[in-house]
């Protein structure tokens, strides 16, 4: 019935158009670049910048191993647990879902450089979190207000 | 026009923007790395598709050749795009077509082997485009397909791993 309509995830879309996403370094260096503004995490693959939205994320993991940071990136798709709360379904279950990424990056500064590469790394961990519990917060807020 | 020559390009090796100079001429396509010298070279023969793709704010072009393989190319002037699309239609006789790039934020699309490139559409416009290449491992499991990649050491982050979930009607239909 119409509550089942209104219960499924709202289209989130991170852009409507190229020129609001950000022209910043990072972006056109392909690292990795989470807008705020947007609640978009934008991931470099193959010279390209995807933007990924927040909600579309579950959860990450980084790791250090050796002389390499590992960032790990879950995301929601079919069969993944959603969260207790959320009550969102999926828009397109039969689609083909990017189900997690891995970026790598090294921890060793080359000479002249201010920082190591990984440091990149350590800032979308940090920022994602960050998007993600502001996100997380008004979603919860939202909800509450519909009931 | 004889020909169209740009120094200060990038081209897209292994996930990695590399910097270099970029001739095209009625015989062929050469860039030429500035850090390593080294040269690649398209026969303009092989030419299948060329598009306009925007790359993060800057005017890129790509290059999809009749043996599947993928190359792309970025870091034009916006004011030398009309210029770019003369010279592809008079000197090959090809269209330069804008292909759009997918900025909705989705995980979620369709999974289309083009050539050796598999790229990620959701709706009309790709997502992204991997050119099948740069794939060291392929692992199916339940429902999920792993890849891994070959990893470029110039890259200040590079891609290791992406994995994706596939419903299981798809899985029965086209995969053994």
């Amino acid at each position: 019935g119409a509550k089942d309509v209104e219960k499924v995830r709202k289209n989130t879309i991170s852009y409507k158009n190229v020129n609001q996403m950000p022209r910043v370094k990072e972006v056109k260096e392909l690292k990795l670049y989470v807008d705020q503004k947007y609640e978009t995490v934008i991931l470099p693959v193959y010279g390209v910048p995807v933007p990924f939205h927040i909600s579309t994320i579950k959860n990450i993991s980084q790791s250090v191993e050796g002389d390499y940071t590992y960032l790990r990136i879950n995301f929601f798709h079919p069969g993944s647990t959603m969260g207790k709360n959320e009550g969102g379904t999926y828009q397109q279950p039969d689609a083909t879902f990017v189900k997690e990424v891995t970026y790598r990056s090294t921890n060793t500064k080359e000479p002249g450089e201010l920082s190591p590469p990984s440091s990149n790394l350590n800032t979308a961990f940090r920022l994602i979190k960050e998007v993600q519990r502001k996100f997380k917060t008004r979603e919860a807020e939202e909800r509450e207000k519909e009931d | 026009m004889d020909f169209l020559e740009y120094s200060d390009v990038s081209a897209e090796i292994k996930g990695c923007m590399t910097t270099g100079r970029i001739k095209m001429t009625d015989q062929n396509i050469v860039f030429k790395n500035s850090k390593t010298g080294k040269v690649d070279q398209i026969q303009s023969n092989d030419l299948e598709m060329v598009n306009f793709q925007n790359f993060a704010g800057s005017l890129g072009i790509r290059i999809f050749l009749k043996n599947g393989t993928l190359h792309r190319f970025a870091g034009f002037k916006d004011s030398e795009k009309e210029k770019i699309a003369k010279f592809f239609s008079s000197t090959y006789q090809m269209d330069m077509l804008e292909k759009e790039l997918s900025l909705k934020g989705w995980n979620w699309g369709t999974a289309k082997f083009n050539g050796s490139a598999l790229s990620f559409d959701i709706g009309s416009h790709s997502a992204f485009e991997i050119p099948l290449n740069h794939v060291s491992q392929c692992n199916t499991g339940k429902n999920e397909i792993t890849m891994e990649f070959h990893q470029n050491d110039d890259a200040p982050v590079s891609l290791m791993e992406m994995r994706f979930y596939i419903p299981s009607n798809e899985l029965n239909g086209e995969l053994d």
